[in-house]
């Protein structure tokens, strides 16, 4: 027996966790070329020349629910970086850090961490270089024939009424997503999609095709848009006229003459834009097998 | 000139072949007594056969005596010691058919004589001086007389006159003691292994027993790490601690299951310790899972007197002793004090405590009555766990605390009073029993924070990261008695003769415990609520012990434990489900009950081929109680099932070498683990140890003793909880190495004591050197971590002069920079760097590093 119980201790002594560190390359990508038309709300036909996206940190959890259920993540990236989602090529973003085993969902912040302690979130790098942002898009888009220059700046962020201390996007249980994570991946590939993002975003409001006689009242004077003219109507003066087009500018509705449109924080394309980052369709997670 | 007078005396044990055999014998011996006190040479004089000449030989060289005196120095000198060795007295006439063929008349050979007394830790044997001054019996310092002594203080033995004084000794077989050394695992400690090693505090002493280890983490007011065969015992939830008879793991405490804190003990007055690893004695009940530690108290002749003690070392430690034995009463009567303060080895880790000890133990009749008492109380501030990241990257020291509120805030605070009354009898027939009552009261308090800023309220919306200082507190008030009888020897055939022992085992507990979130940036605001619980729990446990000798080579004991266990829990935040459900649906609180039978046999069996040989095997089925709290209503088996077994063999050669081999496997049904984010035990599932244990102890000569203790073993977990929606990621898989379990321990401990100068100024110079070592392997963390490997090595040297001892005790004598406690969980510990890191990371609590304490004593 005593034999038996050595060779029994032999066994047991050299049995090991399955569990081991392990390291994971984390390239991202976006997905559109340049010149590329993404078709937004009411058929409306943007070009997108820039989108930006600060992007991290991420966490890989056991779960199949992230957020408040992933207190302990079984694999991290704390840093972020800056998505060209133009730019459909991979680009390496760091190593993902953690323990092997089965991963269900993901969550991430968008450059912008809300932490426990604080009230007010936390700026990291890539937002940083993103002005505070977590998202920058230029481009222009066609409505009605007229073409409209914009620009969008939108920060993403958990807030004193939402979840603080919990990253700000996470897996949808739509999403299929499930590796046993072993360390031999080659990567993780995030690839980021901005279509997604300008689908529900609705442009059309920032162009209008008025003029002083459609104003029902003498209160509601103010600056109008007739395409690319635009009408300043007074209830006393008579209405004043400016080409935009001769100006290099557009006329932007409720504002007038401008060089582009600005998706102001707060607005309707704004909020849109949010949710669709947040909510939306989410990036694509792809595990890169290293070859054998 | 005056004679040697016995200093300290050590009984002859009987022959157990002659008592299973029914022989006596009277041995004489020549002894010559050395100025330095020990026994220079023995010789036979009269021999009664080799087993006697042998038991009585091993028995005079552990003697020590004040040295003869001629014209004021130390001299050599010879005396004669006739050693008795009788059967136990007559039993009332037994039936005719019942006497043994050939026994001698009024005898009983069926005695056995082996290991400690079963009641009160007293030697196994029964020594008597029938008469000389200085016999064992007396008092030391008692000197023989001096009409009947020569000396000489530079004559060869031989040279010495013959008219030698005379000291008989008697030595009978004892009616009352039942084997305790049932498994290869079981151990006896006697004082000189407890006192070879330096022991900075008295817990220290269990450095001494065989592969168990011990740390502390939390400061003088927590109780120490245990660590035994494979069981990472935390604060005691696997070993169960008796001391003086008082029971001292806390059933469903809430630091940990079985928490057993033994600051109280005040090293100077342990007397001995009976370690039995597994669980193969019948009287092992709740926590005997990795196996059980009876610790016994008593100043020895040779120490009593009133000693008063104060030491002072690094990081302003002190110590302030006083021990009040007075001499003419017995070993057991004592009353101890001591204070201990401490700036700590690093910030935030000051502490003092004080225990008192008070016991007095006499004889009335057929009974030995002791009453014993323990008050204790400490307070400390608690440096809690660092992360090695940020140890790494400089941005916390070492032995530093972070430096934010929530850290600083850490402290614990614990008192503790225990009385008990037990009554031991012994009867002329052999009979034995014991009946014994005892009331205990324990308050725990304390602040710590593992994980920094990653919780949330739960009981207030919105309300978080104010830090995870997690308060617990914990009230126990119990009562609990003893009672057990041992038969008179019975021998229904010539060649086997055993006892049965009964008895039972009982406490109650009230315990009521709580456990919150505090800021303590807000004066210790409360900011959530995880624990308001009040516990009634009863332990009723029984037990029957046959203890058999089938013929001179074979021993059996088997014996069945039972328990009934049951729990009343009034859990006020039950059902506290937070946001789901309106305030008003109904009233908070989960009151359940469950009651459940533990049962399971013990049986051991020793095989001694030669008389220097025995083969020992042992299985036991044990158990744990729960942490209550984590019951459900009607649960019908509250306790977690141990089952071990033990195979071995040990070799003894007369009394310079005891060697123990074995090996042994061990499944618990349920284990715990320590959980960072609740700071408490949680269900881990079952595991499983195979192991083997080495121990040597030997003395190669008078003044050394040595031992050496190598346990390896495989931990591995069978069968964790599965993931759950709210523990998705376990940190345990089946099959993975068994967390915090070092697979190799290894203590060393060398200890001298000797005469280093005949005279000084007319009294000998006596000097002890001790030296402890301790080695842990590398430990499996959760995630793939491990700990480092530790290795602490003790030194202490003293000197003692007349009633003036003085004392120089270096720990961690080569400065290891090791974690007394290392983890992996995730934390927060940098809230405003604007991320959380949440993969597991390791986290260490300090372990003391150098330090040097100076003692001087005075004993009168």
């Amino acid at each position: 027996m005593l034999c038996c119980a050595l060779g029994a201790l032999a066994v047991a002594g050299c049995a090991e966790s399955s569990q081991t560190r392990v390291q994971v390359p984390l390239e991202v990508q976006g997905t559109s070329a340049p010149g590329t038309p993404i078709e937004t709300l009411g058929a409306v036909p943007v070009t997108l020349t820039r989108a930006d996206l600060a992007f991290g940190p991420l966490y890989l959890c056991a779960g199949a629910q992230a957020g408040g259920l992933c207190d302990t993540a079984r694999l991290e990236w704390l840093d972020t970086v800056v998505v060209d989602g133009l730019d459909p090529t991979p680009q390496p973003a760091g190593e993902l850090y953690g323990v092997s085993g089965l991963v269900q969902s993901w969550m991430y912040d968008l450059g912008i961490s809300a932490q426990l302690t604080s009230t007010e979130p936390y700026v990291l790098e890539a937002a940083e270089a993103l002005g505070g942002n977590s998202l920058v898009l230029e481009g222009s888009a066609v409505v009605s024939g007229v073409t409209l220059p914009f620009v969008a700046e939108v920060r993403v962020q958990q807030t004193d009424t939402t979840e603080l201390g919990v990253p700000v996007v996470r897996k949808s249980s739509s999403d299929v997503f499930s590796e046993d994570v072993s360390g031999r991946e080659q990567a993780l590939q995030v690839r980021f999609d901005p279509a997604t993002w300008l689908r529900t975003v609705d442009l059309r409001p920032y162009v209008e095709f008025r003029t002083c006689a459609a104003i029902p009242s003498a209160a509601d004077a103010g600056v109008v848009c007739d395409g690319l003219v635009e009408w300043t109507c007074d209830a006393v003066d008579p209405p004043v006229s400016r080409d935009c087009a001769a100006l290099g500018q557009v006329c932007v509705a409720g504002q007038g003459c401008a060089e582009r449109v600005v998706i102001a924080p707060g607005s309707e394309a704004a909020r849109a834009l949010r949710n669709a980052l947040t909510s939306g369709t989410r990036p694509t997670f792809t595990w890169v097998e290293a070859s054998e | 000139m005056r004679p040697p007078a016995v200093r300290e005396s050590h009984p002859a044990a009987y022959p157990p072949a002659a008592l299973a055999e029914g022989r006596e014998g009277h041995v004489e011996l020549g002894v010559v007594v050395s100025e330095t006190g020990v026994v220079d040479t023995a010789e036979v004089l009269v021999s009664a056969g080799a087993d006697f000449d042998a038991a009585a030989l091993e028995a005079i060289r552990a003697w020590r005596f004040t040295p003869a005196e001629v014209d004021g120095r130390p001299a050599m000198a010879r005396i004669r010691v006739p050693f008795d060795f009788l059967l136990p007295e007559p039993e009332p006439e037994p039936a005719a058919d019942a006497q043994p063929e050939g026994a001698p008349p009024g005898s009983d050979p069926d005695v056995p004589v082996s290991g400690d007394a079963s009641d009160a830790g007293e030697p196994d044997t029964d020594v008597t001086a029938t008469e000389g001054e200085g016999g064992p019996g007396a008092a030391p310092g008692a000197g023989v007389g001096e009409d009947r002594v020569s000396a000489a203080t530079d004559a060869a033995a031989d040279e010495l006159a013959d008219d030698e004084d005379v000291i008989d000794v008697t030595v009978r077989g004892q009616r009352d003691l039942r084997t305790e050394e049932r498994s290869v695992s079981d151990f006896q400690l006697r004082r000189d292994q407890l006192r070879a090693a330096p022991r900075s505090e008295g817990t220290e002493v269990l450095r001494a027993a065989p592969g168990l280890y011990i740390g502390r983490s939390e400061g003088p007011a927590v109780a120490h790490n245990y660590m035994l065969r494979g069981f990472d015992a935390e604060h005691g939830q696997d070993i169960a601690f008796r001391v003086g008879g008082l029971p001292i793991n806390l059933p469903s405490h809430i630091h940990g299951q079985g928490y057993a804190d033994l600051g109280f003990l005040i090293a100077d007055v342990v007397s001995g310790m009976n370690v039995s690893a597994g669980v193969s004695d019948p009287r092992q009940g709740d926590f005997a899972v990795a196996g059980s530690i009876d610790i016994s108290l008593g100043v020895g002749e040779d120490e009593r007197g009133v000693r008063v003690a104060s030491s002072y070392g690094s990081f302003r430690t002190s110590r302030q002793l006083l021990l009040f034995a007075p001499r003419g009463l017995s070993d057991q009567s004592f009353g101890a004090l001591q204070y201990t303060r401490t700036d700590g080895f690093g910030q935030n880790r000051a502490g003092q405590a004080a225990s008192a000890i008070l016991q007095h133990g006499t004889e009335v009749g057929d009974f030995t009555l002791r009453a014993i008492g323990v008050l204790h109380t400490a307070r400390s501030d608690l440096a809690g766990v660092l992360r090695r990241d940020d140890i790494d990257a400089g941005r916390v020291c070492f032995t530093c605390v972070y430096d934010q509120p929530t850290a600083r805030a850490q402290n614990a605070l614990s008192s503790r009073v225990m009385v008990g009354l037990f009554a031991d009898y012994r009867g002329e027939r052999g009979d034995s029993g014991q009946l014994g009552v005892w009331l205990g009261y324990d308050s725990f308090r304390i602040q710590e924070n593992f994980t920094g800023y990653i919780q949330s309220s739960r009981t207030l919306a919105r309300v978080a990261g104010r830090g995870d200082l997690i308060e617990q507190q914990n009230r126990t008030r119990s009562v609990g008695l003893v009672g057990r009888y041992r038969t008179a020897p019975m021998r229904p055939t010539t060649w086997a003769h055993g006892t049965l022992e009964l008895g039972i085992e009982g406490r109650m507990d009230g315990i009521t415990q709580q456990q919150s979130l505090l800021d303590a940036a807000v004066r210790n605001q409360t900011w959530d609520q995880r624990v308001d619980a009040s516990v009634r729990g009863v332990d009723v446990g029984f037990w029957a012990d046959l203890d058999w000798h089938l013929t001179q080579y074979l021993d059996v004991r088997a014996g069945v434990r039972g328990a009934v266990l049951s729990y009343d829990i009034e859990d006020r935040l039950g059902n506290f489900v937070p946001v789901v459900r309106p305030d008003d649906a109904f009233i908070m609180g989960f009151r359940r009950s469950a009651l459940g039978t533990a049962f399971g046999p013990r049986v051991s069996a020793r095989v001694t081929p030669l008389p220097w040989l025995e083969v020992l095997a042992a299985y036991g089925e044990g158990y744990r109680s729960p942490q209550a709290r984590l019951l459900e209503d009607g649960e019908p088996a509250p306790f977690s099932k141990v089952r071990s077994g033990d195979l071995g063999v040990r070799i003894t050669r007369d009394d310079t070498l005891e060697l123990t081999l074995g090996a042994y496997y061990t499944r618990l049904s349920d284990d715990v683990a320590f959980d960072a984010a609740e700071g408490r035990l949680e269900r881990i599932g079952a595991t499983q140890r195979v192991g083997g244990v080495l121990n040597a102890v030997v003395r190669p000569l008078d003044w050394l003793v040595g031992s050496l203790s190598v346990t390896v073993v495989g931990a591995t977990l069978r069968s964790p909880p599965p993931p759950s929606a709210e523990e998705p990621f376990p940190p345990y898989e089946r099959g993975q190495r068994l967390p915090f379990v070092p697979p190799v321990v290894i203590r060393a401990e060398l200890g001298a004591s000797h005469v280093l100068r005949a005279s000084l100024g007319g009294h000998p110079l006596t000097g002890r050197a001790g030296v402890g070592y301790s080695y842990l392997s590398a430990r499996p963390l959760p995630f793939d971590q491990a700990a480092a490997p530790v290795s602490l090595l003790d030194i202490g040297l003293s000197l003692q002069w007349r009633a003036l001892d003085l004392g120089f005790q270096l720990n961690n004598a080569i400065n290891t920079r090791y974690a007394a406690v290392e983890y992996n969980f995730a934390s927060d510990w940098s809230p405003d760097d604007g991320f959380r890191s949440r993969t597991p990371a390791r986290h260490i609590s300090a372990g003391a590093p150098l330090s040097l304490m100076v003692t001087l004593g005075v004993t009168l």
